[in-house]
C-alpha cells in the first residue's frame, strides 16, 4: 500500500513514518495541504493519513479535495479531535477511517490492515459518537406547567403568580413553547398539545 | 533478559504517563476553547459539553436549540458559552441538581437563553457575597453582550434567563 502523510507538525509526520516503515511504503510526507494536492496530481497512492486541524484547512476539506483528484484514494483521519459534529462531518465526507492521536501502534496497524482490505475503521471513542442520536423535543417540568396554564387561557400575570415566576420569565416560556410547537396561534399550540398528549 | 524486562517496564510506565498527559492536554484545550464552538456554533458545542459532563457525573442535560443553529459573533458565542458553563457548574456544585434544561431561541433581534434546573433554591445575595470569581466573571460577560438576566428560584428549582440584542453576523 502506497501511503502519504499530512500533518502541519513535521515531527508528527516523521514519527508516523518511522512507525509505519518498513512494513508499509510511505511514499511522501507533507506539512502543507497544497503540496500534497500537487503531488496527488502526478502520483497515484492508496492511502492518505491526515491530521484534522491545520492552520489553513482541516482534514475533512483535505479528504474531499484529495478524493476529487484520486477517487479511489482511501483517507484515514488521525486527530486529537473527537467532537461529535466533527466525527459526523468526517463520515459524511467519506473518510475510510478515524483514529484519535492516543492510538497505539497496534491499533494503527489494525486500521491500516482493515482499510487495505477495503473496509472502514473507526476507533472505539469515535464509534461511540456515531450511535448518539438527536433527542426529540422534551419539555421540562416547569415548561409543562406553563403550557397547562396557557391552554387554560391564563395571562402571563396569572401564570407568574401561580408558579412563583416573574412575568418576564413566563413570557420567555411562552415564546419558547410556541417555537417548540411550531405554532403561531393558541389553536396551533392546542394541536401540538393534543398530538403529544400534553392536554390538561 | 533482566535488562529487557527493565526496558519493558520503563516503556510501559512511559506509555501510561504519556497517555495521562494526552488526556489532560485534551481536557485543558477543550475547556479553553472547544473546536465545536468555533466550527458549529453554540447548539452543537453545548451538546458536546453536556456529553462530556455526563461522562463523569450522573445528570441529565437537555439542550434545545430553537434558533436553527443561528451563528452569533465570536465574542457573543464565547461569552454565552462561558456563562452557560458557569451556570451549569453552579447547578451541579451548589444546587446539586440532577436535571438541567437549556433552551436557545431568538425573536425580533433578541437572543434568549434559558437554563432551568431542579436543584436547591438559589440565593442571589450569597452568590454576590462569594469570594470566588465565577459569579463576577459571569456578570462581566453578561455586561459584555449588554444582556439582561433574571433568576426565578424556588425550592423546586431555578430558572435563569438572559436576553440581549445580538449583532448580525
Amino acid at each position: 500500500m502506497k501511503i502519504a502523510l499530512l500533518d502541519d507538525h513535521r515531527i508528527v509526520v516523521e514519527g508516523i513514518r518511522n512507525l509505519l516503515e518498513p512494513q508499509h511504503e510511505v511514499v511522501s510526507i507533507f506539512t502543507e495541504a497544497n503540496q500534497l494536492f500537487q503531488f496527488l496530481q502526478q502520483n497515484e497512492i492508496d492511502l492518505l493519513i491526515t491530521d484534522y486541524q491545520m492552520p489553513d484547512t482541516n482534514g475533512i476539506e483535505v479528504c474531499k479535495k484529495a478524493k476529487a483528484i484520486q477517487p479511489l484514494l482511501k483517507v484515514l483521519l488521525l486527530s486529537m479531535h473527537d467532537e461529535t459534529p466533527i466525527v459526523q462531518q468526517a463520515i459524511q465526507a467519506g473518510v475510510n477511517g478515524f483514529l484519535i492521536k492516543s492510538v497505539s501502534r497496534q491499533e494503527l496497524a489494525l486500521a491500516l490492515e482493515k482499510i487495505g482490505k477495503g473496509l472502514n475503521y473507526y476507533s472505539a471513542e469515535i464509534s461511540s459518537k456515531l450511535i448518539q442520536e438527536d433527542t426529540p423535543i422534551k419539555l421540562s417540568e416547569r415548561e409543562f406547567q406553563v403550557l397547562q396554564l396557557i391552554l387554560k387561557e391564563k395571562s402571563n400575570k396569572q401564570i407568574a403568580d401561580t408558579l412563583f415566576l416573574s412575568e418576564r420569565t413566563v413570557e420567555t416560556y411562552r415564546k419558547n413553547l410556541y417555537k417548540k410547537a411550531n405554532a403561531t396561534t393558541l389553536v396551533g399550540l392546542v394541536k401540538f398539545a393534543y398530538e403529544h398528549h400534553l392536554m390538561p | 533478559m533482566i535488562i529487557n524486562q527493565a526496558k519493558d517496564s520503563v516503556q510501559k510506565q512511559a506509555d501510561v504517563i504519556l497517555n495521562e498527559m494526552h488526556q489532560e492536554i485534551r481536557k485543558i484545550s477543550f475547556n479553553m476553547m472547544p473546536t465545536s464552538l468555533q466550527l458549529f456554533g453554540l447548539g452543537k458545542a453545548l451538546q458536546e459539553l453536556s456529553d462530556r459532563i455526563k461522562q463523569t457525573i450522573h445528570i441529565s442535560i437537555h439542550i434545545n436549540d430553537l434558533t436553527q443553529a443561528k451563528r452569533l459573533t465570536e465574542e457573543e458565542e464565547t461569552a454565552l458559552y462561558r456563562i452557560i458553563q458557569e451556570w451549569i457548574n453552579n447547578c451541579i456544585k451548589h444546587a446539586e441538581a440532577n436535571e438541567i434544561f437549556i433552551t436557545l431561541s431568538f425573536e425580533d433581534g433578541k437572543y434568549n437563553l434559558m437554563i432551568e434546573d431542579n436543584g436547591k433554591e438559589f440565593q442571589i445575595e450569597e452568590a454576590e457575597k462569594s469570594n470566588g470569581n465565577g459569579w463576577k466573571n459571569m456578570i462581566s460577560r453578561i455586561q459584555m453582550v449588554q444582556g439582561q438576566f433574571n433568576v426565578d428560584s424556588s425550592p423546586a428549582g431555578t430558572t435563569f434567563t438572559l436576553e440581549f440584542f445580538f449583532k448580525e453576523v
